[in-house]
């Protein structure tokens, strides 16, 4: 059962993609390819799903709510299929993919699927724990989508988030790691999509996808429930609509799917407006109509703030600000709630620091394609890099393609993309759409290699991507190693829970008592993921005050009852010390490990 | 093509040859080096400067400083 329903809920999740991904494929213009629009058609599903989970969990996330969500999605899916039938055997014909790259992404897929499978394990450090996995749980145990208040990080958009919620609740914890093999293939089919209307034949354009699901760092940006990879596939999705739109409906789709990338990261509201900036500078050289332009980016910009104002309008009213935490810009005009200044300033030092990558100056700029193919790892998230064919074969791919003004287009929004990642945030995951336009513009190189170089030339590029291709794998092996042996082994799987998840212990003697009220967790860096029953804590790991007195712990201890407290959590960290004294007041130690300390409140 | 082997310049009416038959000559070689130089920096970087290449490289105790 740990493995078929995990994989019941993903089919039903990708089949209700389906059926409302349909809606929208009387708005994807006749003149795009079969991959184009079944590309264009899931991702449209799964924003259009995650936004409605999202708007109907503020007032309804029951299990009943999701599945009838579900259903609807499933049986607009089954109308398509019934009407398309006969059309279906000539799209899969279009997707026939050739034998070399086909094996390559069928290596990593399986890999994925299997390693997808295994049990979210980790401490409070893994994003998943903290957050990807954290909020989605609650809000099925709560029936309602509100953000987790001690950790600050649960208020981020969560489009995928909300997939995740209904993952769970048809498929369990382990359903969410399978739909990495959802996620990979999206971004795969956006990226064959865009090699193809760059005019890469089919061939050329399954070793793009061959690349890319070969690259480490695109590969960590899609698994352990990371939703970049996801973002990055909207993002690109959008581009691809903006750089080929000519009428109204096609920038409303635009809109939809920058209003997608918005709604699932913060990043989105920066890749909207390089979009848009793009639109405009391609208009200009284009001596297109001044009127038609504000119109068209009018539609697409009012589609976008439609489909995303439901994330930042919960977040001001819940949180007081639209974005929280909120950008030390945004702290003059907004009362933010729950998170003290000097907590904000600590987070944002963290922040600063962690993407700092490999320096901000002019040269560091000038370096960054050798940095992130040699340096990979001085990039958070980024062992394993991108491969050598960026570096080695775009160069060419860019001289050859010069004339091509859709892969211009495209070279010209991943520089936009790339200069504002390089100053905000040089995390290596939030760039996996640069490295996609990158593979595209390799495999033009290596096409082009092949033909100025027949023999040195041919093998050299052919080494390289051999090298890349090969290299990658192994690194991907490596990072899904554990999951993948916790899966066969169930006395692996054991070991890894115990070694891998704190303080599990009492997480287990918790979970076992019958529901009588919350548990008070009196430290941060506990992960209430691995807790069944509702919990309390009064201070956040990132600073976040869950309480109006703050941590004030004597205070808490007094007021136990009203705040509806059963049991109470105490940990002691290696070298540290309980924070309660042996024999509490008001307070029974019921449960007792070296490290940890479970007392039921008298 | 032998003309510029030799160094000289030919002029086919006012237009300046030189330059692209000397692409058309070195292009790809420079294309070749290329390729090949950023393949060396990676095997050493990140292949004999890992840490499994380090271990096999103590083996060879005139290549480990590598």
């Amino acid at each position: 059962m740990s493995v078929i329903l995990p994989i019941f809920a993903n089919l039903i999740l990708l089949t209700a993609m389906l059926g409302f991904g349909s809606l929208l494929r009387a708005l994807i213009p006749q003149s795009f390819s079969r991959v184009d629009r079944l590309a264009l058609t899931l991702l449209g599903g799964l924003g259009l799903l995650g936004t409605l989970l999202f708007c109907m969990g503020q007032v309804w996330f029951s299990r009943t709510a999701i599945f009838l969500v579900l259903l609807g999605g499933v049986l607009l899916a089954l109308k398509t299929l019934i009407r398309s039938g006969p059309h279906l055997r000539t799209l899969v014909g279009d997707l026939s993919i050739p034998v070399l790259p086909g094996l390559v992404i069928g290596a990593v897929l399986t890999v994925t699927m299997l390693g997808g499978f295994a049990e979210p394990t980790g401490d409070i450090r893994m994003d998943a724990i903290s957050c990807h996995l954290l909020s989605p749980k609650i809000w099925l145990r709560d029936a309602v989508i509100r953000p987790v208040i001690d950790e600050s990080t649960t208020a981020f958009p969560t489009l995928v988030e909300t997939q995740y919620s209904a993952l769970m609740a048809l498929g369990g914890q382990r359903a969410p790691g399978l739909f990495a093999a959802i996620g990979l293939v999206l971004i795969l089919l956006v990226a064959v999509a865009l090699a193809r209307r760059s005019g890469l034949d089919a061939h050329a354009s399954w070793w793009v996808a061959a690349l890319i699901v070969t690259m480490p760092v695109v590969y960590r940006g899609a698994f352990g429930s990371f939703v970049d990879a996801i973002y990055c596939s909207f993002v690109l999705a959008a581009a691809r609509l903006a750089f080929d739109a000519l009428e109204p409906r096609q920038y409303l789709l635009v809109g939809l799917f920058s209003g997608f990338a918005m709604g699932t990261k913060y990043f989105g509201l920066f890749a909207g407006l390089l979009l848009s900036v793009c639109v405009i500078l391609i208009a200009i050289t284009n001596n297109q109509e001044k009127a038609r332009v504000i119109k068209s980016l009018g539609i697409a910009g009012a589609t976008a703030v439609v489909i995303a104002a439901p994330w930042y309008v919960r977040n001001w009213i819940l949180l007081g600000c639209p974005i929280y935490p909120p950008p030390p810009i945004l702290l003059p005009y907004f009362h933010v709630k729950y998170f003290p200044v000097e907590g904000l300033q600590l987070l944002l030092v963290r922040i600063v620091r962690e993407g700092r990558g490999m320096g901000h100056d002019l040269f560091s700029f000038l370096l960054l394609p050798f940095h992130l193919t040699f340096h990979p790892a001085n990039f958070i998230n980024g062992a394993g890099g991108i491969g050598l064919t960026p570096l080695a074969l775009s160069p060419f791919g860019l001289f050859v393609c010069r004339k091509n003004a859709f892969a211009m287009r495209l070279a010209l929004f991943a520089v936009m993309l790339t200069i504002t990642w390089f100053a905000i945030a040089q995390e290596a995951r939030y760039l996996i759409h640069g490295y996609v336009i990158a593979a595209m513009f390799a495999v033009w190189g290596w096409s082009y290699v092949a033909t100025v170089s027949p023999r040195v030339g041919r093998i050299l590029a052919g080494l390289t991507v051999a090298c890349s291709i090969l290299y990658g794998m192994i690194m991907i092996g490596l990072a899904r190693r554990d999951d993948v042996h916790a899966v066969v082994s169930r006395s692996f799987a054991e070991k890894r829970r115990s070694e891998e998840i704190p303080f599990l212990a009492s997480f287990e003697y918790l979970n076992k008592q019958p529901s009588a009220g919350k548990v008070l967790l009196l430290d941060p860096r506990v992960p209430g993921y691995y807790l069944d029953e509702d919990y309390l804590k009064p201070r956040g790991r990132n600073g976040e005050q869950v309480l109006p007195e703050g941590a004030n712990l004597p205070r808490i201890l007094t007021e136990l009852s009203s705040l509806q407290i059963s049991y109470v959590l105490d940990v002691k960290w290696e070298g540290g010390t309980f924070v309660l004294p042996d024999q509490p007041e008001g307070l029974t130690l019921v449960f007792e490990r070296e490290d940890q300390r479970v007392y039921k409140v008298n | 093509m032998d003309l510029i082997a030799k160094g000289s310049r030919v002029e086919t009416g006012g237009r300046v040859r030189w330059l692209s038959s000397f692409v058309q000559l070195l292009w790809p070689r420079l294309i070749e080096l290329w390729i090949a130089l950023v393949l060396v920096v990676f095997l050493v970087i990140r292949i004999l400067g890992s840490e499994t290449g380090q271990r096999i490289l103590k083996h060879f105790p005139r290549l480990h400083h590598l």
